[in-house]
């Protein structure tokens, strides 16, 4: 072995003999010419420096700014192709008060405007411009030592990258196809104690709370056990499906790994049963279940950073056991068709057949047709400044292994001038039609984006 | 005949370069070894917290000029740092949080701590995780060899030394330490292949107590020409830093 590096070594030098290092472009003379050793004035500090950052006079006021414009060709099999512009305005916009170390209020706002005309069921013209409260709350402590948070905040408990099952509280739920989208969170009280390393949480719930029975309370406990985190918690709500939750995050080498696993008793969803045909009688039951459902994922990332710079890539794969996910995948196949059926009915010019179909469509839960598999898989690769040019790569997966059904997107974003920043990419489904990604069958988009003036302030 | 020149000037530097490492079993490395235990020493806050400000300016060749501010609180006993960047605007509350073993990196826009490893770059600088705690070369590294030489106006140690464990960044460290008052002044940093990929200039230290710390360190990285990173340390203190600084609910109370 030693040997072995002794010849690298005379390799390196022969081989490099003549070759200089970019340290060597400094004047060491120069720099290591005096004294090593300086005094630094110290400076008068009103507060220490850990409560200076907790303090502010006035308003502290940021956001950011979104405006693009996405073309898109999509080619459907037996179809004409079909062309579609469109355009996103919009953004964030905070406001953070800190009068006093112990106590400061937060508030951030999306706004969004329709710039394509939106006409809704009856005709007539939504509001193209939306504002919704993604968090507003306070912060206060008892002694420095009790963290309390009132009020609608964001929450991640998971530590899932593309899902996250154990993630029981947050309102939103992660996108596979966009994994770093802010999710939104719920309006609670969270109750925060760390001791060392290890953190203990309880969340009190309100979304949708009328009496105080309604109340949920999700108790969360995170330590450490050699480079390893692990959390524990659960979540009770009644009339909801009572969950136990456990994550695991760790590294092996330069690889994160992580996982969750979670226990329910019941389900929050319905279950659509076999039976009948579609259209005698124009019915398809849903039941409730109360057993026993297991979810489990485990994925990694790994971030390689090429020394010539060539392969700067992340990696990241996740797969996912859905215990609420169907065995068999014909009964959810269905219960889209018979819904597919209904909203067809509803724009029925026969005016009994239109009402009898909007009487049932207001039965349907458009999340108990949602994440329906029980195997799924989720993959993106990222290719930053791609053989060192100034390029850059992604392309993300989603598939439902259960019904060998997916989305690909894989996106080319080319170079930036000043704040314009162009991208291309192509988008495609497989899968047959009424199932969870087929939607009305496989097609394929052709996409060229561009972003304008868009940043943080 | 030039043929000859070459294989013989070839063999020259085999002998040198081999007569570089093969004498690490023959030689006594005590002295060098006391000298690391030194640095160890004199880098660790043993019974004060320490905390400051790093003004960091990244040069890259694609992004070009970026000024960098973190807030840095240390605790060198029970291994806990926190940084906190305070500018650019666009990464302000992104914070790394170290507990023993534990980094974490925490991303105010989902609010979420996920876990990171030390030998990871900061923030898509020169320098890494590992450059803002105290070092710990006695402990991850063997000396391999050693030179005597000068770089600027000081007589140096030139050793060489070997990662022994996995924690550190680079498994191959070549350190250029004052003869007279044990300070780094120079590193270069060579991967598995012993290929050089960073070199780090520590131009100027101050005192803290018994501590010595380097308050202007410029990082080169050595794959690409014109990057590099150039930190100056202000606003030092060692005034004692409450507990629920080195905390998860004090990064999210900072935080926007």
């Amino acid at each position: 072995m030693r040997r072995h590096r002794s010849f690298l070594v005379a390799l390196v030098l022969i081989l490099g003999i003549s070759s200089t290092t970019w340290a060597m472009d400094f004047d060491f003379d120069d720099l290591f010419g005096g004294d090593l050793l300086v005094e630094l004035e110290e400076e008068e500090q009103i507060r220490p420096p850990e409560e200076a950052l907790l303090v502010q006079e006035g308003l502290d006021v940021g956001g950011n700014y979104q405006f693009s414009v996405t073309a898109g060709r999509v080619y459907m099999k037996e179809i004409d192709p079909m062309d579609s512009l469109r355009a996103s305005l919009g953004g964030q916009i905070y406001l953070d008060a800190r009068p006093d170390p112990n106590f400061r209020v937060f508030g951030k706002a999306g706004l969004s405007y329709a710039v394509s005309k939106q006409v809704g069921q009856a005709g007539q013209a939504s509001d193209p411009l939306q504002i919704r409260l993604q968090e507003l709350f306070s912060d206060f402590n008892y002694d420095n030592k009790v963290f309390f948070r009132a009020g609608k905040q964001n929450v991640k408990w998971g530590v899932g990258y593309f899902f996250s099952p154990a993630d029981v509280i947050s309102v939103g739920r992660i996108n596979p196809m966009d994994p770093e989208v802010e999710l939104e969170g719920p309006v609670a009280l969270k109750m925060h104690y760390p001791r060392g390393s290890t953190n203990y949480y309880v969340y009190t719930l309100f979304d949708g709370v009328e009496e105080p029975s309604q109340v949920a309370l999700a108790p969360k406990l995170e330590f450490v056990l050699g480079g390893t985190e692990i959390g524990v918690g659960g979540f009770y709500q009644k009339d909801k499906a009572p969950r136990a939750m456990l994550t695991v995050s760790s590294s092996l080498g330069n690889l994160a790994v992580f996982g969750e696993a979670v226990l329910s008793k019941g389900s929050d969803k319905r279950f659509a049963e076999a039976g009948p045909s579609l259209l005698h009688p124009p019915t398809y039951p849903v039941v409730e279940k109360d057993q026993l459902f297991f979810h489990a994922t485990a994925g990694a990332m790994y971030n390689h950073n090429d020394p010539d710079g060539l392969f700067n890539l992340t990696l990241a794969g996740q797969y996912y056991f859905n215990g609420e996910g169907y065995k068999e995948q014909d009964d959810i196949q269905k219960l889209r068709e018979y819904y597919g059926l209904l909203l067809g009915m509803a724009q029925s010019k026969d005016e009994t057949m239109k009402e009898m179909a909007e009487k049932a469509l207001e039965d349907f839960s458009l999340s108990d047709m949602a994440s329906t598999g029980r195997h799924y898989l989720a993959a993106m690769i990222g290719w930053s400044n791609l053989l060192n040019t100034k390029l850059s790569a992604s392309a993300y997966l989603n598939a439902n292994l259960s019904d060998q059904l997916g989305m690909v997107t894989t996106t080319l974003k080319l170079p930036s001038i000043s704040k314009i920043s162009p991208s291309v990419g192509v988008s495609f489904n497989y899968g047959d039609v009424a199932t969870e990604f087929g939607g009305v069958g496989r097609n394929t988009t052709v996409f060229a984006a561009i972003t304008l003036g868009s940043g943080s302030f | 005949m030039n043929k000859m020149r070459f294989l013989s000037a070839a063999l020259v530097l085999c002998f040198l370069a081999a007569g570089f490492v093969v004498p690490a079993k023959a030689q006594d490395f005590s002295h060098i070894e006391a000298i690391l235990e030194r640095l160890d020493r004199q880098s660790r806050f043993e019974n004060t917290d320490f905390s400051s400000v790093l003004t960091m300016v990244v040069e890259d060749q694609e992004k070009g000029i970026e000024k960098m501010v973190v807030r840095q609180f240390r605790r060198d006993d029970g291994e806990r740092f926190l940084l906190l960047i305070q500018e650019p605007i666009t990464e302000k509350g992104q914070g790394y949080l170290l507990e023993g073993d534990n980094l974490w990196f925490y991303d105010p826009s989902s609010r979420q701590f996920a876990h990171t490893s030390l030998k990871e770059t900061f923030q898509g600088s020169d320098a890494r995780n590992a450059d803002f705690g105290s070092n710990s070369y006695s402990s991850s590294y063997e000396v391999e060899g050693y030179l005597e030489g000068t770089l600027g106006n000081f007589e140096v140690y030139i050793i060489d030394l070997k990662a022994v464990d996995d924690t550190v960044p680079f498994p191959f460290v070549k350190l250029w330490v004052t003869k007279d008052s044990d300070l780094v002044l120079k590193t270069e940093e060579y991967s598995l292949t012993y290929r050089l990929m960073r070199t780090g200039l520590y131009p100027k230290y101050t005192k803290v107590g018994n501590v010595v710390i380097p308050v202007q360190m410029i990082f080169v990285d050595e794959l690409v020409e014109g990057n590099k990173t150039q930190i100056s340390v202000s606003e030092i203190s060692v005034n004692d830093i409450p507990d629920h600084v080195f905390t998860k609910a004090y990064i999210e109370r900072v935080n926007r």
